[in-house]
């Protein structure tokens, strides 16, 4: 479990996160919404480590996020970046080996090759190992870097009791940006099926319907505070979305079992 | 996975880099046979090159030596060609691996260790020392000595890296035009110390000076070559293992951390081993440019930008291109010679407009 206790981030003056409580667990998929400048991604970089500079204690499986090495840290939580920059010229399939680096000390090879092929499939790219990176589009290069961190995640080069005891994470930074439809809907399926195996997903997201789609529980943010925290049906109602938006929404559900729909009032 | 694969079916897949890169690690070791052999072979007392092996195991004293050279010729090869081409060896792949080094870290092609005042930190400390210290101490015998030089040189260009680090990086991200302009006016300040101290010098020191702020391979003598290639094997050794790190560098400095990358250490040993390499390089060869530009982008341009391959390849062409440019400077103006770093700066200098010439666009601030 991750669990964050009490989280203060100020910048510049500025209050950015105040007294934020949030736990994270191995095998559900978290949503979080909030309008821009809501403190989703500085929440998103305390959570990982990323950032520093905050009051308050994150923890990660017990312990504080301070004492892990960027190393363990990394063998067992991935963070999908917003916007890669990558411009250098590598293969597909050497962008997703990069996401092994934190198992190189294993020397297991064929783990980390197997490791490496089997995200690629995940994300449909199985024929893309030897594309140059730079030559794709955006929509592929960011399933390339969902390969990539599935890849740093996947623990196959330990033993099977050290794999089964031990809770896998998944941060996801709009995830969605730049994608289509097409795109956008199969890198949710990923991330819905990256937690249906027991890795804790946070996602964080635009479109109310995508949580309502994908996510067990809902985190509304509002101007660095939480708003709502809970399952998603009971999280995302006209009144508590109309509100944090500021636009008029209208809540569809539908008869036939498929997610009910939020269309604009 | 069902969406977007079919519309790019049409894209031609440029293969694997597998076969790339065997082919040019075998031109590369065979043009280093070549150079190498041509390197022992060139000068005023010209050995053939059938001759050699005979020569080198005479001049190294091993059994069954005796007879195969004269003394006159390993005299030439032990003495001069030998330390030589020895010096020019380390000296190219110290400085290509350096600038291999830094360009990853720095996340850009450009970063020349000549180009952003990592080697002119270098020269103001090994000037510094070779003027100052002999003052101050009053005795120049330890201060000149082999291993204090390149030790002032480290240092310089260490201090320099530094702070050129510090300087060019704006919100997290390194920019090209920090940078660029932060190695000008480095090099600017550099020419004027180097210039203030030269102007303190004694007729003696300033002889020595000249050729060395030109950039030559003349010095190598035994006692100075043995120190660089020390410096040179060690920096390299610790960087190769750096490879991965520096390649998810290029991700981003977060990414790389997302990734398992201890930033903070990685980026203090690259710049610490970088500048040791650079450092001892100067500190003998004085300034030759453009190699640690060169080298790592010829490479990156044949087979990408993985730094498990691109690391030892660029400290090997780096060493085929100085040799081979040392020759060419001993045989130009023979049987004088050209400094070897007018003549890197020459070939290097159009080299480096080509290179903006075709990235403008990553230029545009």
């Amino acid at each position: 479990m991750i669990s964050a206790r009490d989280i203060h981030l100020k910048r510049g003056g500025a209050s950015i996160l105040c007294g934020l409580d949030f736990d994270l667990r191995g095998g559900e998929f978290v949503a979080l919404l909030g309008p821009n400048g809501a403190g989703k991604s500085s929440l998103r970089k305390v959570l990982t480590g990323e950032w520093t500079d905050y009051t308050g204690g994150v923890r990660v499986d017990d312990v504080p996020l301070s004492e892990w090495s960027p190393r363990d840290l990394a063998r067992r939580r991935a963070v999908l970046p917003q916007e890669p920059r990558l411009t250098f010229p590598f293969t597909v399939n050497e962008v997703v080996e990069l996401g092994r680096l934190p198992w190189q000390d294993e020397l297991r090879p064929e783990a980390d090759r197997t490791a490496v092929a089997d995200a690629l499939e995940e994300v449909g790219l199985t024929g893309f190992a030897e594309r140059l990176y730079p030559t794709l589009s955006g929509g592929e290069k960011q399933r390339v870097h969902l390969a990539r961190v599935l890849a740093q995640i996947d623990p196959r080069a330990l033993t099977d009791l050290l794999r089964r005891e031990r809770t896998r994470y998944l941060f996801l930074d709009e995830p969605t940006n730049n994608l289509d439809l097409a795109g956008r809907h199969t890198c949710l399926r990923l991330a819905r099926r990256a937690a249906d195996q027991g890795i804790g997903v946070f996602a964080i997201l635009h479109d109310p319907n995508d949580a309502l789609a994908y996510a067990d529980r809902v985190m509304l943010l509002q101007k660095g505070a939480l708003v709502a925290l809970g399952p998603t049906g009971e999280v995302l109602t006209e009144e508590a979305v109309s509100r944090l938006f500021g636009v008029a929404l209208r809540l569809d559900s539908t008869s036939d079992g498929s997610p009910s729909v939020f269309r604009p009032a | 996975m069902p969406g977007g694969s079919a519309p790019h079916d049409c894209r031609v897949n440029r293969g694997s880099r597998q076969p790339n890169r065997r082919t040019l690690a075998g031109a590369l070791v065979a043009a280093l046979v070549i150079v190498c052999t041509a390197a022992l072979a060139y000068g005023a007392v010209p050995i053939a090159p059938w001759n050699i092996p005979g020569i080198l195991w005479a001049s190294l004293g091993l059994p069954g030596g005796h007879g195969l050279a004269s003394d006159l010729e390993m005299l030439v090869m032990r003495d001069l060609r030998l330390p030589r081409l020895t010096l020019g060896l380390a000296a190219g792949a110290g400085l290509a691996m350096a600038g291999a080094a830094l360009q990853g870290l720095f996340r850009n092609p450009l970063a020349d260790p000549g180009l952003i005042g990592v080697s002119s930190g270098g020269a103001v400390g090994a000037v510094a020392a070779f003027v100052l210290a002999p003052a101050v101490a009053g005795s120049t015998a330890f201060f000149l000595s082999a291993w204090f030089l390149p030790l002032a040189a480290c240092a310089g260009a260490l201090l320099t890296t530094f702070l050129i680090y510090r300087i060019a990086h704006v919100r997290g991200v390194v920019s090209v035009p920090h940078l660029l302009l932060t190695g000008l006016a480095v090099n600017a300040i550099a020419t004027a110390i180097i210039g203030a101290l030269i102007y303190t010098a004694s007729d003696d020191q300033l002889r020595r000076f000249t050729f060395w702020t030109l950039g030559s391979l003349h010095r190598a003598r035994w006692a100075e070559v043995l120190p660089v290639l020390l410096a040179v094997g060690v920096a390299c050794a610790f960087l190769l293992r750096q490879a991965r790190p520096l390649n998810a560098l290029l991700l981003g400095e977060a990414e790389a951390f997302h990734a398992g990358v201890d930033i903070r250490s990685v980026k203090r040993r690259i710049i610490l081993l970088a500048a040791i390499a650079a450092g001892a390089v100067v500190s003998v060869c004085g300034m030759i440019g453009f190699i640690g530009l060169v080298a790592p982008h010829l490479i990156r341009l044949i087979a990408g930008p993985d730094h498990r391959f691109l690391l030892p390849a660029s400290a090997v062409l780096g060493a085929i291109l100085l040799v081979g440019a040392d020759l060419l400077a001993r045989a130009l103006l023979a049987p004088s010679e050209l400094p070897l770093g007018i003549l890197t700066a020459i070939i290097g200098g159009p080299f480096f407009l080509w290179l903006i010439h075709r990235d403008k666009q990553r230029f545009v601030v």
